[in-house]
């Protein structure tokens, strides 16, 4: 049977055990940037290799799909033939990923813009600057985004990066869709065909 | 005699000592109590100082690992104006199905059907010249299919590219092939006969 004196140390010994794990973890030294300098490592993180690739963004050297650049230039052609299959998924991709800022209608009133929606106002796709672009421009957007101010974006500065969701056949899939929404709203009257002429007319 | 003699020799039986700490232990337990309440009161203390008051004292204010992150920028989308939203999405597609003059000189809206239609009829999608092969598409066009009953078959993944050495896939050859296997059946009828 411990005597009373030893219950007192034992006690006291037990509180100073807790009393010392009171510390805050959140204040012990640490670097806040990855790249402090360190005495030991040079930096907290290395340096990135210029030529890293993120995982999942490893492309083939095949530039006009992947990039949608040919010779370095954006590129005005597709890098498939394009089926109603293809503009049919385009449309569901751009239902689910773009027309809660651009629109159903591609007319840049999407719900964000009726919430109050930073300026400048998603970009329409029937403007005649945006509909004079090739499919590489929209390519280019897609897949880097208009936060790039280096970059002479349309309307840029508020649209980010969907190359993490959008695959990439998906996204010429979504072009594709976007110059139907185009040619719907903007399509010569005498391009058509008599019958639509006619049903225009009567209209 | 003998009897008288041993009970002389047993010795006596010790009296108990007094007991301890009966009824006499208030002061200590008292004191016990008292360091107690004082350690759970330092902790307690400790705990709030360090947690609450401690930082805002001992630290700058730009060693903080945590930041702030201001959750005003986008703004909250309530449940109430789903309505609204159906009826904007109803309205935006109801523009792409319609059919009339445009605002512009000389131009028309035509059904989204339509415009898909006749950018496929009229080359509206140009291709490049390194034409790869989606691996979902297989070259073909499903017309107005619904997509839910478009056979996918499986495939490997990924693009294929078609250059110039690869062979095309044409009617003739797909006739040719088909040729072929009917007649395979029938060299190994005939074998079969003759054995």
């Amino acid at each position: 049977m411990p005597t009373p004196k030893l219950r007192i140390l034992v006690g006291v010994l037990l509180g100073a055990l807790i009393l010392s794990g009171c510390g805050n973890m959140r204040d012990q030294p640490k670097y806040q940037s990855p790249y402090d300098a360190s005495p030991n490592f040079g930096s907290a993180a290395r340096e990135i290799p210029p030529e890293a690739v993120p995982i999942g963004f490893l492309y083939d050297d095949n530039e006009h799909l992947n990039y949608g650049t040919v010779d370095g230039e954006f590129a005005d052609t597709f890098p498939f033939v394009v089926t109603r299959a293809d503009v049919e998924e385009g449309r569901r991709w751009f239902e689910g990923f773009c027309s809660a800022c651009h629109g159903y209608d591609g007319s840049g009133d999407g719900v964000t813009s009726a919430e109050g929606y930073p300026q400048p106002a998603p970009a329409s796709y029937h403007e005649p600057e945006l509909r004079d672009q090739p499919v590489g421009y929209y390519f280019d957007v897609i897949t880097n985004g208009t936060l790039n101010e280096d970059e002479d974006y349309i309307n840029s500065g508020k649209m980010f990066s969907y190359a993490s969701r959008v695959p990439v056949e998906a996204r010429w899939q979504i072009i594709a869709y976007i110059r139907a929404l185009q040619l719907s709203q903007n399509v010569p009257f005498e391009d058509l065909p008599a019958d639509m002429q006619e049903s225009i007319g009567s209209e | 005699m003998s009897t008288i003699e041993n009970e002389q020799s047993v010795p006596e039986r010790p009296n108990p000592p007094p007991a301890e700490n009966v009824g006499k232990n208030h002061k200590r337990f008292i004191l016990l109590g008292a360091l107690t309440f004082s350690g759970v009161a330092w902790i307690f203390g400790l705990y709030l100082y360090s947690f609450i008051y401690g930082p805002m004292d001992v630290l700058e204010r730009g060693d903080y690992l945590r930041t702030e992150v201001s959750f005003n920028l986008i703004p909250a989308l309530p449940d109430s104006l789903a309505d609204s939203y159906d009826m904007m999405r109803e309205e935006q597609l109801a523009n792409i199905e319609t059919m009339g003059m445009s605002s512009d000189i000389g131009m028309a809206n035509i059904p989204i059907d339509e415009a898909i239609d006749f950018l496929l009829e009229n080359d509206g999608y140009p291709v490049g010249d390194d034409v790869v092969v989606p691996p979902d598409s297989d070259m073909e066009d499903t017309g107005d299919q619904p997509l839910d009953e478009v056979t996918e078959e499986p495939t490997s993944g990924g693009f294929q590219e078609l250059d110039a050495t690869s062979e095309e896939i044409t009617p003739e050859a797909d006739s040719e092939a088909e040729a072929t296997e009917a007649v395979v059946p029938e060299a190994e009828a005939t074998a079969e006969s003759g054995d």
